[in-house]
């Protein structure tokens, strides 16, 4: 009684106050808390873009297939699936019973409808690019879907995995922004944007005993000092996305376990090769000789990354480990292309970096200042993300942008890198027949072991003739609270929670 | 006085109306589109034209300038653009926990700073009263973003845990729960403006203790706290209400720094969010609300100035 | 107000002012000789040394770059100063004359110039700051000019009715008598007369002034990395501010203690100029 009396009366009035409110916090065992950084911004599954909403994405909603944390594709919705011979026509099976959190059951005319809406430019979803080889589906059953395809796709179960590409009922479009139903393993029950996402139990999700936590509130969190602390105290108990700079901190604390993994998320310097002075494939080799990759991953991301040639990660068994990286600034040499090239007193333009994301903003002052001495002259200038598609992206010289991890190696490098793919004349205009042929060939194979031929070809040709600055795929990272166990950290950035429990 | 009121709520409501059409005419001059925003990195340029059109963001300026207002006489807001829901519950939502922010605030150095710039005043030249000024010199400099950052430096490194931040509606955790997310916010907003009010009152209130009725009441024989109470205090207070309805403009801008800081859901942030996102409902509603409050602030100042004019009070007595 | 205020005896130069101005004076200095004085080149990155607590080779520590924090805030002090006494200066450049021409020509013009300043006054200044600078790319320049933009309508509020108090005076009759410009009497028959608190506005406007231009480049609205501007240098140091919690600290410092000593010169320099509006409000 005595020291308790002490303790409230040494304390300002302000601790005071909230001491008294944690107990409260630590009343919803069972809830899990997630601290994000950003608001979601729409709760409609289709037209998702953004980390934070894939989160909700995957606990809200299934697809007809699933992204495992080993990367490997296993049935969701779809209980099996054949194709044909040529690649072009995909029959899945979907389970039977499943139900909407309204209690309708899911059919194959819910699946038809979702990807017509996918597939409708009106819709506006973000992902419609990726499917754009569905030439035709039919729903013979109420459990039966088939697709017809334009070309013969080999990844086509793998790429349905994708974020997007959720199953939602097909009476329900006009809610799904508002009060969204979905098949997943946790139920929305209400969003106050800026402050938190709140979802429960699933009681009836098609898996028994699963979910196990009685709840996961998505609590939205700006500053990440905070994020930080919050974990620390307890008042959250799990932090999505740590900065690089965090972990070491993090790592000492106790109560608290980091895990970071490696992903094929990529960031880049883009080099627009269709204007000056980057058109000139000699230039581009310079700009890849005075800043060693190893040395922007120290710099940047404080180790928590690996240095690449293109959107295939280190890890990833079709990485070229043939092709080596500068492993020290050669300025000399640079000059000298900058020179052949026609730039003997060096190049001055601006870099572009994205407002509020910290790590690319370091990714700019740090090749500003590795580049300085080789002559080239960057100046940095932040502009906010929404100008970016109408100023910035495929328009500007030079300019920081990254890209998350896709489902498929495909799908990660032939829009990105193809002359005719969809980002290429949206980032860098590149063009070369080599680069061509190789991810043509390898979409074309069904046969691992070719397609790897193939995409150690393409890493090649990016040496050789580079596009851009690849700078690193890097790491992911979470914090948990100690008593949060059967999560783990998954590379698509995010969480899998239908095993998870909260020891009390 | 009702005739004043009058003019000056219609004057209010010609303000905020001018402020619709500047803000619609700077963010058409804005290069970026929110089509792009709404698809992100995904978007093709025939996925932003479809949106576009549907959006009606190729129509003449005036006509959806029209479009927009006609709704709004109608009280609808529109449609943010980016979230795919109403703007004006979102708007009133978030206004609401500012207001219990600001209000608990303004409230808080209302108090405080006369407390305190009465108590130097009337103890001029003591010790207390010259550590107060030297606190009031200092806490007015500190910017409301470094306040943060040493809260959460005090809290987080040093301390080792954190008052709650975010936001429990009072219904939900009960009310000491709700009041526990407002100690960060309300601590921060509430230092440097309190050190502000009260130097002003200290300096007002110095000067009507030295005033010609204050020297007659003594002389008359009137105890010390009737002279303090009743003669100094209602003029030191005058000035004190200004400098109030100044701060609620500064208060405006810390509370986008303090609500972002500490994850408080309210109309900064809402604010911030809208003009980043280019999301013109939600940013216009925004604006219109934020300049109507400070407007209406400004009103009720200069009304209480009125009431409490000395001239009206001591014009007739002296 | 109301009657009898304590009148200074004399002249003397308050306290306040000789201590403000020579802080002022030094971190002015400071700014000046920075690139001379400077321990460090202030973008020079070093590895191997990042993140280093202050000591005797780095005063104020290293930042997440390795470069050194003390010769950045010496590099980032000029910043400070311009958008304080620039977007003063600009605001009394644009609202001055603003001012004296409505108090000159009643009628439409004041009419015109006196609405359009209740409009930008009422929009709060962070929100009209942020509003500015979304539409243009940003940078130490247009910080400058939306800053100043925020204070115009303060300005021509102030000298609108200082010159109204004076146009009815006898010598300004004198001079219409004369058949003297516009231009003419205000220049030489106004102007001189209207200084003394325009003087005291200005002075007391430049902490606001500083305060707000750091505030919006805190929010990345102001001069762009690798500059250091000390509200730029805050922003910047968040992800670190527990394990290196001098990167923030140590530009905050400096910013505080300008922002206390320019206020104490604006203080000062009421009491000297105007002694009855001592303790007067700003905002």
């Amino acid at each position: 009684m005595s020291l308790q009396r002490r303790s409230i009366l040494a304390l300002p009035a302000v601790v005071a106050a909230a001491s008294l409110a944690r107990p409260a916090a630590a009343q919803g065992a069972g809830v899990l808390r997630i601290a994000v950084g950003g608001s979601l911004r729409t709760l409609d599954v289709t037209k998702t873009t953004t980390g934070e909403e894939y989160i909700y994405d995957v606990l809200v909603f299934s697809g007809l297939t699933r992204i495992r944390e080993d990367q490997t594709i296993e049935p969701d919705l779809a209980e099996s699936w054949t194709y044909s011979e040529d690649l072009r026509n995909w029959t899945f099976r979907l389970r039977q019973g499943v139900k909407f959190h309204n209690g309708r059951e899911m059919t194959s005319q819910d699946v038809v409808a979702t990807y017509r809406r996918i597939l409708d430019p009106e819709t506006g979803c973000a992902a419609r690019s990726n499917y754009e080889m569905i030439e035709g589906m039919e729903a013979p059953d109420a459990h039966t879907v088939v697709f017809r395809l334009s070309y013969p796709y080999g990844g086509f179960a793998d790429i349905l995995a994708d974020r997007q590409a959720k199953i939602v009922p097909h009476d329900g479009f006009d809610a799904l922004a508002t009060q969204p139903v979905g098949t997943g393993p946790f139920m929305f029950r209400s969003y106050t944007p800026g402050d938190r996402l709140v979802l429960v139990k699933n009681p009836n999700y098609f898996e028994p005993g699963r979910p196990k936590l009685e709840g996961v509130e998505i609590r939205i969190m700006p500053e990440m000092a905070v994020r930080v602390a919050a974990l620390q105290a307890g008042d959250i108990d799990v932090v999505w996305d740590l900065g690089p700079e965090n972990i070491r901190a993090l790592k000492e604390v106790a109560a608290v376990r980091v895990e970071s993994i490696p992903t094929a998320t990529w960031d880049a310097a883009i080099l627009n090769n269709a204007i000056k002075p980057f058109d000139d494939a000699r230039v581009r080799r310079a700009f890849h000789m005075a800043a060693p990759k190893q040395d922007v991953v120290q710099l940047v991301l404080f180790g928590e990354g690996a240095p690449t040639h293109s959107p295939i990660p280190p890890n990833h068994p079709f990485f070229n480990k043939e092709v080596p990286f500068q492993s020290k600034a050669d300025v000399a040499g640079a000059k000298a292309l900058l020179a052949q090239a026609g730039y003997p007193r060096g190049i001055k333009l601006p870099i572009i970096v994205p407002v509020g994301r910290p790590l690319r903003d370091r990714l700019g002052v740090t090749l500003q200042q590795l580049l300085r001495p080789a002559g080239f002259e960057l100046e940095v200038q932040r502009v906010p993300y929404a100008r970016y598609s109408a100023e910035v992206s495929g328009k500007a010289p030079l300019f920081i942008d990254g890209y998350f991890a896709r489902p498929t190696v495909d799908t990660a490098t032939y829009p990105f890198l193809h002359s005719k793919g969809s980002w290429n004349e949206r980032l860098w205009h590149y063009n070369d027949p080599r680069m061509d042929k190789a991810l043509e060939a390898a979409r074309l194979t069904g046969d691992p072991e070719q397609q790897k031929k193939h995409y150690l070809e393409m890493q090649a040709v990016l040496a050789d003739n580079p596009v851009s600055y690849f700078s690193y795929t890097m790491n992911f990272a979470c914090g948990y609270r100690g008593n949060v166990k059967g999560v783990a950290t998954h590379p698509l950035r995010w969480f899998d929670l239908r095993d998870t429990t909260m020891a009390a | 006085m009702a005739g004043f009121v009058g003019r000056r709520l219609l004057s209010v409501v010609a303000i905020v109306w001018a402020m619709t059409v500047l803000v619609f005419g700077i963010v058409h001059l804005l290069p970026g589109s929110v089509a792009h925003m709404i698809l992100g990195e995904f978007a093709t340029a025939d996925a932003i034209a479809t949106l576009e059109r549907r959006l009606g963001l190729n129509d003449p300026l005036w006509l959806q300038y029209w479009r927009w207002f006609s709704a709004l006489l109608r009280g609808d807001f529109g449609l943010s653009l980016t979230m795919d829901r109403p703007a004006g519950p979102l708007i009133l939502e978030a206004l609401g926990r500012s207001a219990i922010l600001a209000g608990i605030s303004i409230v808080l150095v209302a108090l405080l700073g006369m407390a305190l710039g009465i108590h130097s005043a009337v103890k001029r030249g003591s010790v207390e009263d010259q550590v107060l000024t030297i606190a009031q010199y200092v806490f007015i400099a500190i910017p409301e973003f470094f306040w943060c950052i040493l809260a959460i430096l005090l809290f987080a490194s040093w301390l080792g845990w954190l008052p709650a931040t975010g936001y429990t509606p009072m219904g939900e955790g009960g009310v000491l729960r709700w009041a526990s997310h407002l100690v960060l916010p309300v601590a921060t907003l509430a230092l440097g403006l309190t050190a502000h009010v009260s130097r002003m009152v200290r300096s007002s209130m110095l000067e009507a203790l030295d005033s010609h009725y204050v020297l007659a009441a003594r002389a008359k024989g009137m105890p010390e706290r009737v002279v303090l109470w009743r003669h100094a205090l209602p003029n030191a207070l005058l000035p004190a209400i200004t400098v109030l309805a100044i701060d609620v403009g500064l208060l405006i801008g810390g509370i986008v720094v303090a609500e972002t800081v500490f994850s408080y859901p309210g109309l900064g942030r809402l604010l911030i969010y809208a003009i980043e996102n280019q999301d013109l409902p939600l940013m216009m509603g925004g604006m219109i609300v934020v300049t109507a409050a400070y407007a209406l602030a400004n009103l009720v100042a200069d009304l209480l100035y009125a009431l409490l004019n000395p001239r009206i009070r001591y014009g007739g007595a002296a | 107000m109301s009657g009898v205020a304590l009148a200074r005896p004399g002249r003397r130069w308050p306290a306040s002012l000789v201590v403000g101005g020579a802080v002022v004076g030094v971190i002015a200095l400071l700014a000046i000789l920075g690139p001379w004085i400077a321990p460090y080149p202030p973008e020079e990155f070093a590895v191997l040394d990042r993140l280093r607590p202050p000591s005797a080779a780095h005063w104020f520590g290293t930042d997440e770059f390795g470069r050194d924090v003390f010769s950045r805030v010496l590099a980032g002090a000029h910043y400070s100063l311009l958008m304080g006494f620039g977007a003063t200066g600009l605001s009394l450049l644009v609202g001055v004359p603003l001012g004296m021409l409505a108090a000159f020509h009643r009628g439409w013009v004041e009419e015109a110039v006196m609405r359009g300043v209740d409009l930008l006054i009422s929009i709060p200044p962070v929100l009209l700051g942020l509003l500015i600078l979304a539409t243009t790319d940003p940078g130490l320049g247009k910080t400058v000019a939306a800053v100043g933009l925020v204070y115009v309508p303060i300005m021509t509020r102030l000298s609108r009715a200082v010159a109204l108090g004076l146009l009815a005076e006898d010598f300004v009759d004198a001079a219409r008598a004369r058949a003297d410009g516009m231009v003419r009497i205000l220049w030489s028959e106004i102007l001189p007369n209207a200084w003394s608190p325009i003087i005291v506005e200005t002075a007391l406007r430049i902490t606001f002034a500083i305060l707000l231009g750091s505030a919006l480049s805190f929010l990345g609205l102001g001069p762009q990395p690798p500059a250091s501007e000390w509200g730029l240098m805050i922003a910047e140091s968040r992800p670190f501010i527990e394990e290196a919690p001098w990167i923030g600290l140590m530009p905050g410092l400096c910013l505080c203690a300008l922002l206390v000593a320019v206020n104490m010169v604006g203080e000062g320099l009421r009491d000297l100029l105007d002694p009855r509006m001592r303790g007067r409000g700003h905002g």
